[in-house]
């Protein structure tokens, strides 16, 4: 699915105009240390969806780091940066929770800070890496008034998130309260309205879904969401048969 | 000199604080052409059911990403007050659902008792827009975004037929704010 990893608009252009230099030397530095050391990181969230075109509306974006584990989480914050950048950890260590430990810190190379948070998910990126066969990786070059930034990072898929938005507590939280503001209820959303009627979407979050054990509480919160669309705003998504035939083969 | 404003949104989790501190934060630098930072930042006294998040708004340029001289403190529980208070600045404003807030710190603050849950549960039926009602209680108080840059930053993110409901919970904070905006010192007390 080539085409998935193009975006119509720049998604650039999503990113707030006085940040887009900084944001781009950054990912032109974890195109940097991912090509150094190898794959310890996915890009994974709400930017990992911008990025690849899912998400076109402008907020101020985090980009969120997931590593295999502590060792490697650790050997990324000792990895040599460019001297250009400056790093602030906003957390005073690594908060450790029951399902998410994390580390908040914020990037810059020009002016403005950048939110660049660590995590470690138990599981997750092995989730995200279960079949090798599927790039991740996400290459391009962005040029961006006159200056070109070469970017080469492992970014999660759109199969591969939607997955896990269904999956999350906080999902099926902010669904059933019917909050209008809900960030994943969106990010679903939005999933839905790219890819719902491309048959090789729903192969994947097949395959994937189902590497998790988890086909039926995927396909349950994905028919929750349909019948609560219009109560939650999202009523002007068309439910055609074939979507409705794809998730019923889940 | 530019100036720096920092805001504290703190609460328990599920309380949408960090969501709050991203609709001032755009607000601010999408909507108001200001320099902004969010983030939800935990020292080791976050350990245990506080949640919190922070906007650092400004001018110029933002030096230092990380809020530690509060401007302007939200509490909407006793936990979060008791452990986010010390950062508050002398003369600072200190904004408490008086639901959930009894006990007050000591400390040369501008307080204000704000029924914030109540308010969203009168005026919409949903206490879950407290934390809506709370920015406009906190954009009124404050002064640090323009009303209308808030509301265009609420539209921004919540899908269509359900502007309503967000937007009246931001009219509630504003009206609750109201007439306390000028009074420089004290505590106050809002119905």
């Amino acid at each position: 699915m080539d085409e998935d990893q193009v975006a119509e608009t720049p998604w650039y252009e999503h990113v707030i105009p006085r940040g887009r230099h900084n944001l781009l030397n950054i990912l032109v530095e974890l195109s940097r240390l991912f090509e150094q050391k190898g794959e310890s990181f996915i890009i994974i969230g709400a930017f990992s969806l911008l990025i690849r075109g899912v998400l076109t509306y402008t907020v101020l974006w985090d980009l969120d780091l997931l590593f295999k584990d502590r060792e490697s989480m650790d050997k990324f914050i000792e990895a040599p940066k460019s001297p250009e950048v400056e790093i602030e950890h906003l957390d005073e260590e690594l908060m450790v929770g029951k399902t998410i430990s994390s580390l908040h810190t914020a990037w810059r190379f020009t002016a403005n800070w950048f939110n660049v948070d660590y995590i470690l998910l138990p599981g997750d990126f092995d989730f995200y890496r279960a079949n090798p066969e599927e790039e991740i990786t996400l290459k391009s070059e962005v040029t961006f008034e006159g200056k070109s930034y070469r970017l080469n990072l492992p970014v999660a898929t759109p199969w591969d998130m939607i997955v896990k938005k269904l999956l999350s507590p906080r999902f099926e939280r902010e669904l059933e309260s019917r909050d209008s503001l809900s960030v994943d209820v969106r990010h679903v959303f939005h999933l839905l309205s790219k890819y719902g009627d491309a048959p090789a979407f729903w192969e994947r979050v097949a395959k994937k879904a189902a590497y998790l054990k988890q086909s039926h509480q995927v396909k349950g919160n994905l028919l929750r969401f349909f019948s609560l669309k219009d109560e939650i705003g999202y009523g002007q998504m068309n439910l055609d048969e074939n979507l409705a035939v794809m998730v019923s083969a889940l | 000199m530019g100036f720096r404003y920092e805001v504290r949104f703190s609460g328990a989790g599920g309380q949408g604080l960090i969501l709050a501190g991203k609709v001032l934060a755009e607000a601010a630098a999408i909507y108001d052409d200001k320099n902004a930072t969010q983030s939800q930042s935990y020292g080791p006294e976050a350990r245990g059911g506080a949640s919190r998040s922070e906007v650092i708004i400004s001018d110029v340029d933002i030096d230092y990403p990380k809020a530690e001289n509060i401007d302007c403190l939200l509490a909407l529980t006793q936990e979060s007050c008791d452990k986010y208070s010390a950062d508050l600045k002398p003369g600072g404003i200190l904004l408490v659902d008086s639901q959930y807030v009894k006990k007050l710190p000591p400390g040369d603050f501008r307080t204000y008792e704000v029924p914030i849950t109540n308010i969203a549960e009168r005026e919409t039926g949903k206490t879950m827009v407290a934390n809506i009602v709370a920015l406009g209680v906190v954009t009124k108080l404050s002064g640090v975004v323009s009303e209308e840059a808030i509301r265009t930053a609420i539209l921004a993110r919540v899908p269509k037929g359900t502007e309503e409901l967000n937007l009246k919970a931001f009219e509630a904070g504003l009206e609750a704010a109201r007439g306390y905006e000028d009074k420089a010192s004290g505590k106050q007390k809002a119905s």
